[in-house]
């Protein structure tokens, strides 16, 4: 069993096709890149898997568990006897319920799959360190109770909260910038650091939207190493990319798309001289 | 028979609704601003009918309905201009100060109106003048009447909002007035002077807005401060339930809730009628944001 | 006078807090009855602002609708203790939960909603509240005349009669709200207000659950609001639909966004310009919605900010506006 898996996935906005019947795993420990031209439905992909919007049709499965599907329209849950009780905090309803409802954004983070942003989304106002620690919040607990009574667990909950969030600015190599506001920080520092916050979630899957979108070559090149890293931390990656070195040099395999529909799935150098691929990019730059 | 009565007085009420609910469409499709000061514009077009109607029948020295048409003109004038002062003062500095610091601010002014109005006038209720208004009216089949005065509230009305939307979709303003509701960018790139379009909602807005004022004061007989608040609210309510931004859905919205709520006052407690227009609203935003005639917008990330 | 300034900075702030604790408890020792009522008002109001300010300053949601909490806390404290004698003390907790309640049962459905939407929502929800009270719901809540008849809170013997004691009485609840949302703001359940503030989809996608952050910004909220009630309803022993008034809530709200969003000082600050200046002084009390109005528009132009603004608010309001004007003006 693959760790993602993608079945007839697809996504219509109004009239368009964003995605059209989209097939392809993500198998446990392995980089796997997302290619095609622009408008492709590569970040529409990555926000149905996210949870951000729902598929019109197809499913996605994590770990075997199905995380996302078209959300039942309201005639359908009317229909559902089991809605009529999902309100009821019994623990065998809301767990079947939980089978048939579309998962919101956090509850595919609990299950561990962790994502960057294309337009850098940092919480621009507040510091380094609480970006990262944002991270840990589904991993934490503590709640009104802890926060007004501060019993001992809480406090060492906060010292965790800190000590976890320094160790993954160390891994980005940030910890220098810890008390710097996030939008002060350079832009190359900015994308590192919404992956030092992704990892923070304690993801076995990461999602990189265009992670090297604006760096330098030093910059990428140190990138390509961080992530390789990552994933020999046992962290599986998912990334779209359109600088081709980074997808070539990392990827162990590439799924191509155009136009909504995947065009080619294989190894770098099987998709390099895939005909398909060759048109769909020339011909993106033909015109 | 109780049901087709309540239906005819359900109509006008729904058409000053309609009136007033113009005004609110009109700004927020220009500015998606929701105008809370309108309602007390409205407010102050029925104070300024007041003393226009004391002035003018002082000056004839006797009472006339014909003494009506300056005033109407007079009101339409004065509260178009206060509109216009309140964008410039209150609105136009925070354009481009996110969507929630003009809110806040458009209360600021429905509070400045509310209290200048009560402290000008006095917080007693008002009385119009007697016989200003024709008497006379209708029996249609079954025994429903229909007064003369709401047969004229209706026709003018209905007058006034089909300009509105021939204004809208026939001229060359309003062709600009819609495309600023799209986007302001776009329009001023296309050679739209979008300061003066957004002038000119404020100038028709508040302008309806007025004169809806005086035809209810009219209509009432009486009114206190209160009525801006109330009504404007009422009117804001239509506007949603139609789909705000929509001129055809102010109307629509109008006259369905002046329709629901008088039945509901008939048939169920004239006490709860304002809860179900509160309901109304709660349920509409809940379900259907966009309203009964507006377009679904398309979710975008 | 920048020596001065850095000299009193390194003092530590327990001193502060302490000094101005002694002040608040001395100060109303030499006024009048009427004085110290008006105190007591203010002291009031404070704890409403900070309650709002939960939601309106941490949370960053739009609340107008606030005084139906605060009508639902008095209502409780009343009802329970004119029909089942409950003493007023012990109703308190008893409104908490009910504001709570409440304050889950309305925002629940309406949580979806943004900005002047939700605005306008809170302001019917508050409205649907008032017109139920008016109109007698239940043939409990006595109609536009309220309820009267309320006793006299009684602690250790002592019945508490005079407005200093209540002065007292809410001055103690004020100091424990202040000391609960300071460490409310710096928790986890405060940040993540703050990440919600800042970018809800990133929040959402950080494993932040969004719908029940805010909805226990609103239950807290809410339930305080409804303990300010009660204390209102156990010195006035009155209490009335005019509580839920939406002018009530306008002010609770002016409180918090003149004051400065989601700052403590600025709570003060706005209740100070909101209910103190006007109930002290006989024109403003005239002029005070034209005041409340004024004082809004002026201050979203001068200083969107509000007069005495957390640092962190500030500097996201004053990034917003960055933005807007870098980016084009648009209107939508």
């Amino acid at each position: 069993m693959a760790l993602l898996e993608l079945r007839g996935l697809t996504k219509q906005f109004g009239g368009l096709v964003a995605v059209d019947h989209v097939d392809f795993d993500v198998n446990e420990g392995e980089i796997l890149g997302l290619i095609g031209p622009n408008g492709a439905g590569k970040t529409t992909i990555f926000n149905m898997i996210t949870g951000i919007y729902p598929p019109t049709e197809g499913e996605i499965f994590f770990r075997g568990e199905r995380i996302a599907h078209p959300s039942l329209t309201w005639k359908e849950r009317l229909a559902t006897p089991l809605w009529w009780v999902s309100w009821l905090p019994v623990s065998a309803i809301k767990k079947r319920w939980d089978g048939m409802r579309t998962l919101r954004p956090h509850e595919i983070t609990e299950r561990g799959i962790a994502r960057t942003f294309q337009t850098i989304r940092l919480f621009k106002n507040l510091t380094v360190l609480e970006n990262v620690m944002a991270g840990l919040h589904h991993r934490t607990r503590a709640g009104v109770w802890g926060a007004i009574a501060r019993p001992p667990s809480q406090q060492q909950e906060e010292a965790y909260i800190v000590a976890e969030a320094e160790k993954y600015l160390a891994f980005m190599g940030l910890s220098d910038y810890r008390d710097e506001l996030a939008k002060n920080l350079p832009y190359g520092h900015q994308r590192r650091l919404e992956i030092a916050r992704a990892l923070a979630a304690e993801p076995s899957l990461l999602i990189l939207d265009e992670p090297a979108a604006g760096l330098n070559e030093q910059e990428t090149l140190e990138l390509m190493d961080t992530i390789r890293q990552i994933r020999d931390s046992g962290i599986t990656i998912l990334l779209i990319e359109h600088d081709m070195k980074v997808v070539m040099g990392i990827c162990e395999r590439i799924v191509v798309l155009d136009y909504g529909k995947k065009i080619a799935e294989g190894t770098p150098e099987e998709v390099q001289n895939n005909p398909r691929v060759i048109e769909a990019y020339l011909g993106e730059e033909e015109v | 028979m109780q049901f087709l009565q309540q239906l005819v007085n359900g109509i006008t009420i729904g058409a000053f609704y309609a009136l007033v609910a113009l005004g609110y469409t009109m700004v927020y499709g220009v500015l998606k601003l929701i105008n809370f000061a309108h309602g007390d514009l409205f407010m102050w077009g029925a104070y300024l009918g007041l003393t226009g109607l004391t002035v003018a029948l002082a000056a004839l020295g006797y009472t006339t309905p014909w003494a009506i048409l300056p005033v109407v003109i007079f009101v339409m004038t004065s509260v178009a201009l206060m509109g216009v002062l309140v964008e410039r003062i209150a609105y136009r500095p925070l354009r481009s100060a996110g969507r929630l610091a003009p809110v806040i601010s458009a209360l600021g002014v429905a509070f400045i109106l509310e209290s200048l109005a009560r402290n000008v006038y006095g917080a007693s209720w008002k009385t119009y003048p007697q016989g200003l208004t024709p008497s006379g009216g209708l029996v249609l089949a079954g025994g429903v009447r229909v007064s003369l005065m709401q047969i004229i509230v209706l026709v003018a009305s209905f007058l006034l909002m089909a300009g509105l939307y021939l204004f809208v979709h026939r001229t060359r303003v309003g062709t600009a007035m819609r495309a600023v509701s799209l986007d302001h960018d776009v329009s001023r790139l296309m050679g739209v002077d979008v300061d003066r379009i957004i002038m000119i909602v404020f100038l028709i807005g508040p302008g309806l807005g007025g004169v809806a004022g005086l035809i209810v004061a009219l209509y009432y007989g009486s009114f206190d401060f209160t009525l801006g608040w109330i009504f404007g609210l009422k009117a804001f309510i239509a506007a949603i339930l139609g789909g705000i931004g929509n001129i055809p859905g102010a109307m629509l919205g109008g006259m369905l809730l002046g329709i629901i709520e008088t039945l509901g006052a008939g048939y169920m407690s004239p006490q709860w009628k304002d809860v179900i227009a509160y309901i109304i609203l709660i349920l509409i935003l809940i379900f259907r944001p966009t309203g009964l005639l507006g377009e679904r917008v398309a979710e975008k990330l | 006078m920048t020596a001065l300034r850095e000299r009193l900075q390194k003092v530590n702030p327990l001193w502060w807090q302490l000094g101005l604790l002694v002040l608040a408890i001395l100060f109303p020792l030499p006024l009048g009855d009427y004085h110290r009522s008006v105190l007591w008002r203010t002291g009031l109001y404070i704890i409403l602002g900070l309650s709002l300010n939960i939601i309106v300053g941490y949370a960053g949601l739009f609340q107008l609708g606030h005084a139906a909490f605060y009508a639902l806390g008095a209502y409780t404290t009343a009802l329970l203790n004119i029909h089942f004698g409950v003493p007023i003390l012990l109703t308190l907790p008893v409104a908490i939960l009910v504001g709570a309640v409440f304050g889950y049962l309305i925002t629940r459905p309406i949580l979806h909603l943004r900005g002047d939407y939700l605005c306008i929502v809170t302001i019917a929800f508050g409205e649907v509240v008032r017109l139920a009270l008016v109109n007698n719901i239940f043939g409990i809540t006595g109609g536009a005349n309220g309820l009267s008849g309320i006793e006299r809170p009684v602690l250790f013997g002592l019945v508490l009669r005079q407005p200093i004691y209540h002065y007292y009485l809410v001055l103690f609840f004020l100091v424990f709200t202040i000391f609960a949302v300071r460490r409310l703001e710096n928790s986890r359940l405060g940040r993540a207000w703050m990440y919600i503030r800042e970018d809800e989809v990133a929040a959402e996608a950080m494993g932040i659950d969004t719908v029940r952050v805010k909805l226990l910004a609103f239950i807290i909220g809410s339930g305080w609001a409804a303990l300010a009630g009660s204390l209102y309803a156990a010195k006035i022993t009155v209490v009335s639909p005019d509580q839920a008034k939406f002018l009530e809530s306008v002010i609770m709200f002016c409180i918090v966004v003149l004051g400065g969003t989601g700052s403590i000082p600025g709570v003060f600050v706005g209740t100070l310009g909101m209910v103190t200046l006007p109930e002290l002084s006989r024109a403003l009390k005239d002029w005070r919605d034209a005041w409340l109005g004024l004082a809004m528009v002026t201050m979203m132009i001068a200083r969107p900010e509000g007069l005495w603004p957390s640092r962190r608010i500030r500097m996201e309001i004053r990034a917003a506006k960055e933005e807007a004007s870098v980016a084009p003006a648009a209107g939508n």
